[in-house]
């Protein structure tokens, strides 16, 4: 809300800055968010009363003004549509500084010489409205130099932003409580004399309220014989520094009142009000209604209407309708003051999509006391911005009072709460400045009644919070709290997570983070069966649809990101959550995968590393090796995989205890090309819960070799088909206890190798526990194994 | 003779200061110690000498043989040090071009910074919880005292996926789970992402909080003081000063946000703290007794203090990142910067 601290004077005494008014507020719990001075340097602008108008001799839009000054007469070009002769404007002569720090000469305009211009509000500083120039009051002495013209040309607008349970806030009145009771100045409320006239109110109206659970408060009051017109100078300023246009005098008066008092009104022309009466309730089922901005809606269920004799005419608290609204021809004028139930204009005005001033102070609750006063007080602004007479008296339908409940206030739980060491005199004496009535006081406990603007009020520790508030939080002292320390075991599962990361950072992986939801298609892309999904209802965008149920699309877009940038050698890992819907469950399944993918060159260019050698299979798999070994899992299989978006060759499946916990594999060049990447990308993605299981084995020692071993290399021709691992173990399997390790330490394709043929290389290490070998032993078993790959897989030894 | 010995001592001393390389040091060694050298020579004629001087004469004989030995060894392991060396003087590498080695991958400046803070509040006592992303109404809203028709859903735009379950705007639903499963003295961090429908500037629609939560007998205002000042002083610096306001969150009461100093102007005032000197960075305050009898706490027994801060704010405040989005878009121009 925008506070005019001109405006928060007139309801309070203070003798400070706004800067230091603003800094006490945000410290007191109403944060000012900016404090902005208006209305200065404008001592070089000067009133100026517009005696003739001209056409200008070369532009159809343009027009020669003569303007009267009191000591001088100038011709001036203008441009405005709305000027009148006998207008008091605004003249800014040549020297005089604009706030937009334009410095005004005299210019020629289409050939004719203007000695300064006629400004515009905008161009003041004044408000938003360029459409025109500024007119003063009619009776505005010409010649006078801007700050003696308008009273409160200066100002300091304070921006604040009030939380929520200070509905009480969002008005001047509220903010000059506030400063009361920070400061311990009281408060004030103008004074106003009501010129009643001798006829009552209840003769000529009458309000009936079926409703009251949705409106426990409905006054009315009314003035008659209005004149509808524009406001003074100094009102219309007034609304547009706090954000708010003029529309009128009467619904003027209305918003000034709820800026006022923080008391939204409504005012109505009675003569368009049926029956002369006013019922409040609900809304038949189905009902349409045309609020005041022209728009027909269609109303929610329970919505609360303020109808006349025979139908609506306005959605209660929340917006007036066409049907009724302040008019040209207005003359008598009903003013409606309310408290509707917050709840009910919060359901309706959400229902609708709808916020508006009033709304948004019904909802968080207006002063169920302060409502007469606001009535009396719109009665009094509209008959001395409008004329007209008041009709005496009020209507005041008021069933059943809002009360507040007392509370009681302990000092040793305050002090406890708060970690002070207050009396109960100075807590007594800091309610009391919120307008907190205290009873049977003493030094352990007293019982406090909020006042009845204060909907937040209601247990000890709200109490306690506005003793905090006023005492100041920056007095409460600082305590460290003794803790027992005690093993934590929570952090296992973080540490594991954090092993991951570091294993993954070793293989040249880097961490990316990416969005929680994908779209619709890269959530049905990328599983390799139909497990559901999870749709928002409100995504923000398509992009976003639904919870990911695989992280590659996220990996995916990376890549995209970072090629678009050129840099298109990437190896990137995610860990996060993926969503399963779960039958008969309201809550998903949430399982915390690694993903990751490689693409490009495998080396840097750098002129000690090789050259032209682009990520594979084996890279992928490697670093899962690595992270598998990192993190002490050995039981993993890698089977050939049948992923549907892998490529068929060059994929595998990892098995943990028969489960399939994962994949790795290059993506398939069908589904790289549909989604268009021209590159060979490799992709992994793991459950990582099932590999933290078999983590917790502990691995016991063994005891060192102490006889040395002897190295054996087989290389041999064999199909293509036959895979390392079968070859593997089946070398193992004939050496048993004498063979110590068999690893591939060559395979070659191509040229010189028949088509469907590999040659491969073994080196096996013989080594036994319990004695040294002989070469004659170790010849034998090797010409064993040599013999069963000949006969078991048809390999052909190369000598 | 022995006039001859002390010669071959001097004719020696000028041969080896002469030779200038192996060749010339193993002629002279030869010329002096070899088979036909001055030596043996001098050597063989001892027996021509007269038996009294015989010995004492051959004694000196062999003393500057020894001698003789000593000097050439010596020379000669001086000349091949001296070769060496200069063989090692040829060969050099460029010890300016890079190594070869394989290049590390990065953890993502985010999850850096969250285990920064983890382990500062981990190291004041704090062990950590968890809970889901997708999260019940119940614990995100109802059970934090954020009823249905309450302005303050207002407060942060929810994603729904159906009436009851929402993707949490906050971390502070795993209070309530935590407070459900276990009785105080309760003391957790929670680090995680939540969700919100907003993405500008300052804004991602998923972002992460870090949630602190202490509950138990006598826990006050002034122990939330305490400790979430130890937490700046720890992780900002000790220099930089912290203020507490009254705020408003509805599972808090009293309520405070946390301002603290800017750490980019140092109080001063820039753009960062839009002049004002201060950045928030967290919100805080004692848990509402309205939580308590959620999770069937005495409220008259067990107090506690929360807190939550945004992990991206930290990370943003900390090396200067002006938008939030970097860290989402994942360029990796910008995450191998840090």
């Amino acid at each position: 809300m925008l506070v005019s601290f001109n405006w928060l004077k007139e309801f309070v005494d203070i003798d400070i800055s706004p800067e230091q008014t603003a800094e006490l507020l945000t410290m007191g719990g109403i944060e000012v968010e900016s404090v902005t001075h208006v209305g200065k340097g404008l001592d070089k602008i000067f009133t100026a009363k517009i005696e003739s108008i001209e056409p200008h001799p070369n532009a159809d839009k343009l027009r020669l003004v003569d303007i009267d000054l009191a000591d001088r007469k100038l011709r001036l070009v203008c441009g405005a549509p709305n000027i009148g002769e006998g207008q008091i404007v605004p003249y800014a002569g040549p020297g005089a500084v604009l706030p937009s720090g334009m410095e005004i000469t005299e210019r020629k305009i289409k050939g004719v010489t203007s000695p300064g211009m006629i400004c515009s509000e905008k161009e003041l500083g004044l408000g938003d409205d360029a459409s025109g120039v500024l007119v003063f009051d009619p009776g505005t002495p010409a010649g006078l130099p801007l700050p003696q013209a308008l009273q409160f040309l200066e100002d300091a607008i304070l921006e604040t932003s009030v939380t929520p349970n200070r509905g009480d806030c969002l008005s001047i009145l509220g903010i000059a409580r506030e400063i009361a009771a920070l400061t311990g100045v009281p408060w004030k409320t103008p004074q106003m004399e009501l010129k009643e006239s001798p006829f009552p109110i209840s003769e000529k109206a009458c309000i009936e309220v079926p409703d009251s659970d949705l409106c426990p408060r409905y006054v009315a009051r009314m003035v008659e014989g209005v004149t509808i017109g524009p406001s003074p100078l100094e009102i219309r300023l007034r609304l547009a520094r706090s954000g708010v246009r003029s529309i009128s005098n009467v619904v003027d008066a209305t918003n000034l009142l709820l800026l006022e008092c923080g008391q939204p009104l409504h005012a109505f022309d009675f003569s368009l009000l049926e029956d002369s009466k006013i019922v409040v309730r609900r809304c038949d089922p189905g009902e349409m209604f045309t609020t005041l901005d022209g728009t027909e809606r269609k109303l929610p269920e329970n919505a609360l209407m303020i109808r006349d004799g025979k139908r609506s005419v306005a959605l209660a608290g929340i917006m007036g309708g066409l049907n009724s609204e302040i008019n040209d021809n207005t003359s008598a004028v009903l003013i409606e003051s309310a408290c509707f139930e917050r709840f009910g204009i919060r359901r309706t005005s959400k229902a609708l999509g709808m916020s508006t001033e009033a709304s948004y102070r019904f909802e968080r609750g207006v002063d169920p006391e302060g409502t007469l006063w606001a009535a009396h007080r719109a009665a009094y602004l509209i008959q001395k911005l409008a004329g007209g007479t008041i009709a005496s008296g009020c209507l005041d339908v008021y069933p059943d009072s809002i009360v507040r409940l007392p509370v009681q206030v302990r000092t040793e739980k305050v002090n406890s709460l708060l970690g002070t060491d207050l009396t109960g005199t100075q807590i007594e004496s800091y309610l009391k400045r919120l307008g907190i009535k205290i009873q049977d006081s003493a030094e352990t406990s007293m019982t406090a009644t909020p006042p009845a603007w204060r909907w937040d009020l209601e247990r000890e520790v709200d109490m306690a919070e506005e003793v905090a508030r006023i005492y100041g939080f920056q007095n409460i002292p600082l305590s460290m709290m003794v803790c027992r320390s005690a093993p934590d075991p929570t952090r296992e599962n973080h540490h594991k997570l954090q092993t991951v990361k570091t294993l993954m950072n070793a293989s040249g992986f880097t961490e990316v983070i990416t969005m929680s939801f994908v779209s619709r298609k890269e959530a049905s892309e990328f599983v390799s069966e139909n497990t559901g999904q999870l749709p928002l209802i409100n995504p923000l965008s398509e992009d976003y649809a639904v919870m990911r149920t695989s992280l590659i699309p996220g990996l995916l877009s990376v890549v995209t990101r970072n090629v678009n940038f050129r840099w298109d050698n990437l190896r990137i890992y995610e860990l996060g959550k993926t969503f399963t819907p779960v039958r008969d469950a309201e809550l998903p399944r949430e399982d915390v995968k690694l993903a990751g993918l490689a693409t490009g060159a495998r080396f840097p260019v750098l002129w000690n590393m090789p050259r032209n050698e682009e990520i594979d299979f084996y890279d992928a798999k490697g670093a899962l090796e690595t992270l598998l070994e990192g993190l002490n899992v050995a039981e993993v299989q890698f089977n050939p995989s049948e992923v549907p978006f892998l490529h068929p060759g060059k994929s595998a499946d990892l098995m943990l205890d028969g489960r399939n916990v994962g994949y790795v594999g290059e993506l398939s060049p069908v589904k790289a090309r549909e989604l268009g990447f021209a590159l060979k990308i490799h992709i992994f993605e793991i459950l990582l819960e099932p590999l933290f299981v078999q983590m917790r084995k502990e691995r016991l020692f063994t005891s060192l070799p102490r006889y040395p071993y002897i190295e054996r290399d087989l290389s041999f021709i064999v199909e293509e088909k036959v895979s390392g691992d079968a070859i593997k173990r089946l070398i193992s399997r004939l050496g048993h206890d004498m063979i110590a390790s068999v690893v591939v330490f060559d395979l070659y394709r191509g040229e010189s190798i028949p088509e469907g043929y590999q040659s491969m290389a073994f080196r096996i290490r013989y080594q036994s526990e319990g004695r040294t070998l002989t070469d004659e032993e170790v010849q034998e078993v090797h010409s064993r194994v040599a013999d069963a790959l000949r006969n078991e897989v048809g390999a052909a030894m190369r000598e | 003779m022995k006039e001859r010995l002390q010669n071959l001592l001097n004719e020696a001393d000028e041969l080896i200061t002469g030779a200038c390389d192996e060749k010339a040091l193993s002629e002279a060694r030869t010329r002096i110690l070899g088979r036909k050298g001055e030596l043996t020579s001098i050597l063989r004629s001892l027996k021509d000498l007269p038996a009294d001087e015989r010995s004492a004469v051959g004694q000196l004989a062999n003393r500057i043989k020894a001698d003789l030995e000593a000097r050439f060894d010596k020379a000669e392991a001086a000349l091949n040090e001296r070769i060496e060396r200069q063989k090692l003087a040829s060969e050099f590498v460029d010890v300016t071009l890079p190594g070869r080695r394989f290049i590390p991958g990065r953890t993502h400046i985010l999850n850096r910074v969250a285990n920064e803070l983890i382990e500062v509040f981990n190291g004041l006592g704090f062990q950590l919880a968890e809970g889901p992303e997708v999260e019940l109404d119940y614990y995100n809203f109802e059970a934090l005292n954020i009823p249905r028709d309450h302005p303050a859903r207002d407060m942060q735009d929810t994603f729904y996926f159906s009436e009851n379950v929402v993707l949490r705007t906050h971390t502070s639903p795993v209070q309530i789970r935590t407070m459900e499963k276990q009785k105080p003295p309760v003391r957790v961090i929670c680090p995680g992402k939540v969700y919100r429908r907003d993405a500008d500037i300052t804004h991602s629609p998923m972002f992460m909080q870090i949630e602190g939560l202490w509950v138990d007998k006598g826990v006050s205002f002034a122990d939330l003081k305490g400790v979430l000042t130890a937490f700046v002083h720890v992780y900002f610096g000790e220099q930089v000063g912290l203020r507490f306001r009254p705020s408003f969150f509805p599972f808090t009461e009293p309520s405070a946000e946390v301002d603290i100093q800017c750490v980019i102007c140092g109080g001063t005032g820039c753009r960062t703290c839009s002049q004002t000197g201060w950045l928030e960075i967290l919100g805080s305050g004692m848990v509402d007794p309205e939580l308590y009898s959620f999770v069937n706490y005495d409220p008259e027994i067990y107090t506690g203090y929360a807190f939550g801060l945004g992990i991206e704010r930290v990370a943003m405040l900390k090396y200067g990142i002006p938008d939030i989005r970097a860290f989402y878009e994942n360029d990796m121009r910008f995450l191998t910067q840090f």
